[in-house]
């Protein structure tokens, strides 16, 4: 039989709409985003540090948002609140102001995933929210809710990744890069001194450097969205990061991209493996 | 939903490839400037018998050869080395400074002398 032929819009969209599924790795995604937010500002974000009114309300906002998002209280409204005041650290401040340091690449990625994970149910697993929902349940005699919810601010957060790769190999193809010779002087300039390292292995070193580094980015921006590879890909790509981190001042940026590959594990498969590693738990009547 | 997507994707297209320059959209170019202007150098000290020898990272008398970053920056280390060794004939440059393209070459064997101060 034939089928009438779906346009490439809808083809997109329906791509786009994930089932609704467990909210769990939106909780675990929420609490590392909040952990993230808070190394990369809490100290900037202090009153002292504070030149004027407006950063001071800022400063306030932050600190009441975030913290209310990680324990997950109000979440709807906590994790809106803190989008909101990284939308304006990240422009206001950074780009319009122009504050050295406020408007990075790890900034920016951490105000897009404040940004994605806040259009998410995030706060139906892990949260004040949930304790309060399972008492009022208890107490009405009513159904606890369930752990689920849309989640098409996944697939969001997902794409946020395979561009981030995408657009990092492609600003990394060209004969400077792939030579190895721009990757000798970054290191060059953080490590050492103008006295070109004598060792012979150096240009051959970077030279596989930014072979592996644009060879292994390209495979996790599109093997990523493949399930069945994830248990060699997460570990490639925390692998790459771990590497990045320690090797050049990346800032919360390696722990960013790490955090956000949750989104393409199953939702189904983590919150089984929460239920696998709480079970001994539960057996044991919920003594630890 | 597809608004935000296309801002992720399209955004980085606008400044990466059509090179725009509103820092409202975002760009992935993670070190892409950094190291840019450095200068890796070899220096050899030529004295009045015609004999070279060249000059390590730390040099003789205590004068490390710092991170040189841009042309200026290596002329004043030229001109501090100069002064320190006097009684040589002349200063051998080599020195490639680190561009977007990669390594140029800026001395290629060039000479230097105290009248160059």
């Amino acid at each position: 039989m034939n089928h009438p032929a779906r346009s490439p819009v809808r083809a997109l969209y329906d791509w786009f709409v994930l089932p609704e599924g467990s909210t769990r790795s939106l909780a675990l995604l929420r609490i590392g985003i909040v952990a993230l937010i808070w190394c990369r500002w809490a100290s900037a974000m202090v009153l002292v540090r504070m030149p004027g009114l407006g950063q001071s309300v800022l400063a306030l906002a932050f600190f009441l948002a975030t913290a209310l998002m990680l324990v997950g209280l109000w979440t709807r409204f906590s994790a809106a609140a803190t989008a909101l005041v990284m939308l304006v650290t990240y422009y206001y401040f950074g780009v319009y102001q122009g504050l050295e340091g406020w408007a990075k690449h790890h900034t920016c990625l951490l105000m897009m995933s404040a940004v994605l994970i806040a259009l998410t149910p995030c706060g139906r697993s892990l949260s004040m929210d949930r304790f309060l929902a399972i008492r009022r349940a208890a107490r009405s005699g009513g159904a606890i809710p369930d752990e689920r919810g849309e989640l098409w601010g996944l697939r969001l957060i997902q794409v946020q990744v395979f561009c981030v790769y995408f657009w990092s190999v492609a600003d990394k193809l060209n004969p400077a890069y792939l030579s190895g010779e721009r990757l000798q002087s970054i290191l060059i300039w953080l490590y050492g001194g103008s006295g070109d390292p004598q060792w012979a292995g150096f240009p051959v070193l970077c030279l596989a450097m930014a072979w592996a580094s644009v060879l292994i980015e390209s495979t996790l921006a599109f093997g990523l969205f493949v399930p069945r590879w994830l248990k060699f890909l997460i570990p490639l790509g925390i692998l790459l990061h771990g590497a990045f981190y320690i090797l050049f001042p990346v800032s919360t940026f390696s722990l960013n991209m790490i955090l956000l590959y949750l989104a393409f594990i199953p939702a189904a498969w983590l919150h089984a493996g929460i239920d696998a590693m709480l079970a001994p738990v539960a057996l044991r009547g919920g003594r630890s | 939903m597809l608004a935000l997507a296309a801002f992720m994707f399209f955004g980085p297209f606008y400044r990466q490839v059509m090179l725009g320059r509103s820092e409202i959209f975002p760009r992935w170019v993670m070190y892409s400037g950094a190291g840019l202007g450095v200068v890796r150098v070899e220096f050899f000290l030529e004295d009045h018998a015609g004999e070279r020898r060249r000059l390590e990272r730390v040099a003789d008398g205590g004068a490390e050869i710092r991170l040189i970053s841009g042309m200026a920056d290596l002329q004043a280390v030229i001109r501090e080395l100069l002064t320190q060794h006097h009684d040589s004939r002349a200063l051998i440059v080599n020195a490639e400074m680190a561009t977007p393209r990669g390594w140029e070459t800026v001395y290629q064997e060039e000479r230097f002398t105290l009248a160059d101060r």
